[in-house]
């Protein structure tokens, strides 16, 4: 039997479900935008506590939008806003087998260059790209989180992706 | 120069595989298409960084949440200014406790419980659930255990409670806090441990502080652990102390990893049962074996299967629905 199968939620474990199905995707969020994981992490909890404090005045279909809506603010609320610098862990690759020292060596120069030029992207162009990228969301799903429309969001990833072809896959 | 001017959300489109064929139009050459190809494709590997799991982010988010709900002292009153946030969540939990048993009494399995008694259990096939204590201690349950505890006495100070299953503490300083199992009693003050027991074996991990177990059927005073120590029992044999793996702060499972050593493969099939909700046997002349490996819930039981199976050299023959037999691989008639 389920622990919680005698009816509702708790206010507390409803907020737990909502922090463990948001809190990746919040903190990556601000992560694309400050480029800082510390701070990413802090905001994030500011966040959720934000949203604990203000829980009896929110519509629950908008939580979501709400949200990003919050850690967006919190994050112009920053006073220094540092040069952005994108720093990401590598997906451990699956397939077994050698790479020569050559390929690995070309393979962290264009990583370093991917890196470099998703930093220099306009925030708003890169929070989109990597929310697309990372987050494996739809042009819609990311509409509906940051309270915009499709088509303004495939604006932003059109102009993100025009900037990113300019990365030379070679020295 | 390109005399088109290309659409302002075409790669967009193009990126989703809905660009229009004349569309084309748009990329200067062929090369530059598959030069955006990798750079997607590159971008769509990269992970975020982390300096904390999301487990501790929730555990540093409750403690500021309690500290926040809680009125600010007064210098010139003299009162216990946390009391009234601490008596909310016992009443919380007494509340929600009240429903669960009402449940029960319908379902007439009211045997066990006494009206103080607070239960909380998980289902198999779950994620671990943390739980908060009325003293503000953190317990996380693995799949398919329970813990039980009296609301009243924990109100006095007393913190003591019944574990079954599995189960990951994160102790707050103050006064003692045990855990009685089947087997024997774990007292710590202010620490982590992780505590197992199931069927006639028992295992106590320390993750930091100070534990001491005392085992039921043990005349030894209570072993002392201290971070990194571990010590495992089971009914008639001997407790063997072992050093485990806590670098990690928290035990693998709560983040939906098992890793085994050496471990007998009846205690990895268990373990499967409950993270998968399946049922497996496994063929007598197999039943020796020693796995050393890891399983992911967050993978497919299939693949899960396949890869114990590969490294064991068994195969799985499906008996019914959710219910598999493993035998050597090669010998299927």
């Amino acid at each position: 039997m389920k622990p919680n199968s005698e009816g509702h939620l708790s206010e507390a474990e409803a907020f737990k479900a909502l922090f463990d199905r948001y809190y990746d995707s919040i903190r990556n969020f601000l992560y694309y935008k400050s480029g800082s994981i510390e701070q990413a992490e802090d905001l994030t909890q500011e966040a959720f506590l934000i949203l604990w404090k203000k829980r009896d005045n929110i519509d629950p279909q908008k939580v979501k939008s709400y949200l990003y809506t919050i850690a967006n603010n919190l994050f112009l609320n920053e006073v220094k806003h540092q040069k952005v610098v994108m720093k990401f862990h590598q997906q451990p690759v699956s397939n077994a087998t050698v790479e020569t020292p050559q390929y690995l060596m070309e393979e962290d120069e264009f990583r370093a260059k991917l890196e470099a030029a998703i930093a220099a992207l306009p925030e708003k162009n890169r929070e989109v790209f990597l929310m697309n990228r990372i987050d494996k969301l739809t042009y819609k799903e990311i509409a509906d989180r940051l309270g915009l429309s499709v088509k303004a969001v495939e604006k932003r990833m059109h102009r993100a992706l025009q900037e990113l072809r300019n990365i030379s896959p070679r020295i | 120069m390109s005399t088109r001017i290309p659409k302002d959300d075409f790669l967009a489109h193009w990126l989703v595989g809905q660009a229009e064929a004349t569309d084309d139009q748009a990329w200067e050459n062929r090369e530059q298409e598959d030069q955006l190809r990798r750079v997607v494709e590159a971008a769509a590997q990269l992970n975020v960084p982390a300096t904390r799991s999301r487990e501790a982010a929730w555990a540093a988010l409750q403690s500021r949440i309690e500290a926040e709900s809680s009125p600010v002292p007064v210098a010139k009153v003299r009162s216990f200014p946390r009391l009234s946030s601490l008596m909310r969540v016992a009443a919380a939990i007494a509340l929600l406790f009240v429903a669960g048993l009402l449940v029960q009494r319908w379902l007439g399995d009211d045997a066990a419980l006494s009206a103080e008694t607070i239960s909380k259990a998980t289902p198999a096939q779950s994620s671990p659930l943390t739980l908060t204590l009325p003293d503000a201690s953190e317990v996380v349950l693995n799949d398919l255990s329970a813990i039980h505890y009296e609301a009243a006495s924990w109100a006095d100070g007393h913190r003591s409670l019944r574990l079954e299953g599995e189960a990951f503490f994160r102790v707050k300083p103050g006064s003692t806090f045990s855990v009685e199992t089947e087997l024997g009693t774990v007292t710590v003050r202010g620490t982590s441990f992780n505590v197992f027991t199931r069927k006639e074996k028992m295992e106590v991990i320390c993750f930091s502080g100070e534990v001491a177990v005392s085992l039921n059927g043990s005349s030894e005073a209570a072993y002392v652990l201290t971070p990194g120590e571990a010590v495992r029992y089971e009914t008639g044999g001997r407790p063997q102390r072992y050093q485990a793996e806590v670098s990690a702060g928290t035990p693998g499972w709560s983040e939906g990893i098992f890793a085994f050593r050496e471990a007998p493969l009846e205690q990895v099939l268990e373990e499967m049962e409950r993270q998968y909700e399946v049922q497996l046997e496994l063929d007598p002349s197999a039943a020796d074996g020693h796995f050393t490996g890891t399983f992911y819930v967050e993978d497919a039981f299939t693949t899960t299967l396949a890869n114990f199976c590969k490294a064991m050299g068994l195969e799985a023959q499906p008996l019914e629905a959710g219910s598999f037999k493993l035998i050597p691989a090669g010998h299927s008639p």
